[in-house]
């Protein structure tokens, strides 16, 4: 029993650890190594087997693994989960405060009027029909009844445009 | 007015210009022109005024107009659709009137008020002691709109009315001033 090959151990935990890539092939080599069922555990409950003038040197090499392993699996998992420290910006941002939420808009009061009136004209029977705001003058005053100028000065008209630039 | 338009508007002669419309009655003209009665059309829209910004006006602000032609339409179906509209938004307890008045496209025509929302009819400062509202401008199209657009006058009557969606957003919630609408104030948006 005390010839277990402590060398083949070493080369074997060099092999698993070098070879890991994720926080869950971690634990399973904790399992594997440090679990109530794992390698240590069953080394560990060998001891009291052993002749007892090979039981202190048997114990050291036991202990000197589980140290080994230990000091492995805290370096693995230091590399493999960046230190959740480092996400936090600067300490006086406090990350359990709500976030900015974006605000939904709705449709502006007079949208809301224009809605309701044609909606009572639309339950009447009526169909909504819109045109452009840029018109010919002779269609938005047309000279069918008025003299010109009455109109014009009904409805503030001028003749002018409304300049499209400053020049 | 230039004067080259003054001169024009003497000799009776009218240049074809693109402008801002000043009212949403060219979209009632086109209506007519591209369909054939029987009509029933509500026209919303933006407008735009050469008026100096104030209190009640603006040199933006919305309008909803409206017209139905047919065989026999009469003032009875203005008064009932107009009253029917009126309490639809006004509620059902406000009382109508009809005020003779002028516009150049109706005859006759007619400016229409509410009882007043606020003191009820007895007088305040929101209508001016009057205690009604104005709210709307309408009356029979005038036979020469149907000549123009090339509807037989003696077979068609109908009627039009318009009114200021800004206004009547101001009238239902109290609002006193039309620049709030365009000010874009959150505190003020948010309450509708």
């Amino acid at each position: 029993m005390s010839d277990f090959n402590f060398k083949d151990l070493d080369s074997q935990i060099g092999q698993d650890f070098g070879s890991i890539q994720d926080a869950q092939a971690l634990e399973s080599l904790r399992v594997k190594y440090l679990g109530r069922k794992g390698i240590l555990a069953e080394l560990t409950s060998r001891i009291s087997d052993l002749p007892a003038e090979q039981r202190p040197q048997f114990g050291r090499q036991v202990n000197r693994i589980k140290q080994k392993i230990s000091k492995l699996l805290e370096e693995k998992r230091q590399t493999l989960q960046p230190k959740p420290v480092s996400r936090i910006p600067s300490p006086e941002i406090d990350i359990t405060l709500p976030g900015i939420t974006q605000e939904l808009g709705h449709r502006h009061i007079i949208t809301q009027i224009i809605e309701e009136v044609c909606g009572v004209f639309v339950r009447l029977g009526f169909a909504i029909v819109e045109g452009p705001e840029i018109e010919q003058n002779t269609i938005i005053l047309p000279r069918l009844i008025s003299p010109w100028s009455i109109l014009r000065a009904m409805f503030s008209i001028h003749s002018i445009c409304v300049m499209s630039h400053a020049s | 007015m230039s004067h080259a338009s003054k001169k024009d508007a003497r000799r009776g002669r009218q240049d074809t210009k693109l402008l801002l419309r000043s009212h949403t009655s060219p979209v009632q003209i086109r209506a007519m022109q591209s369909r054939k009665p029987p009509l029933a059309i509500v026209v919303p829209g933006r407008v735009y005024r050469p008026d100096a910004v104030d209190a009640s006006h603006s040199f933006m602000f919305h309008q909803i107009e409206g017209f139905m032609v047919d065989y026999n339409i009469t003032f009875s179906d203005l008064k009932g659709i107009l009253e029917f509209f009126a309490k639809s938004v006004f509620g059902k307890n406000i009382k109508m009137r009809f005020r003779p008045h002028f516009f150049p496209f109706t005859e006759p025509s007619a400016e229409v008020d509410i009882s007043c929302i606020i003191c009820k009819g007895k007088g305040c400062s929101v209508c001016g002691q009057k205690g009604w509202l104005e709210i709307l401008g309408s009356g029979m199209i005038h036979p020469n709109v149907f000549k123009h657009v090339g509807y037989n006058p003696k077979k068609y009557t109908g009627f039009a009315f318009g009114m200021g969606a800004d206004r009547i957003a101001m009238l239902k919630y109290g609002i006193d001033d039309i620049r709030l609408f365009y000010e874009n104030d959150l505190r003020f948006l948010r309450q509708f």
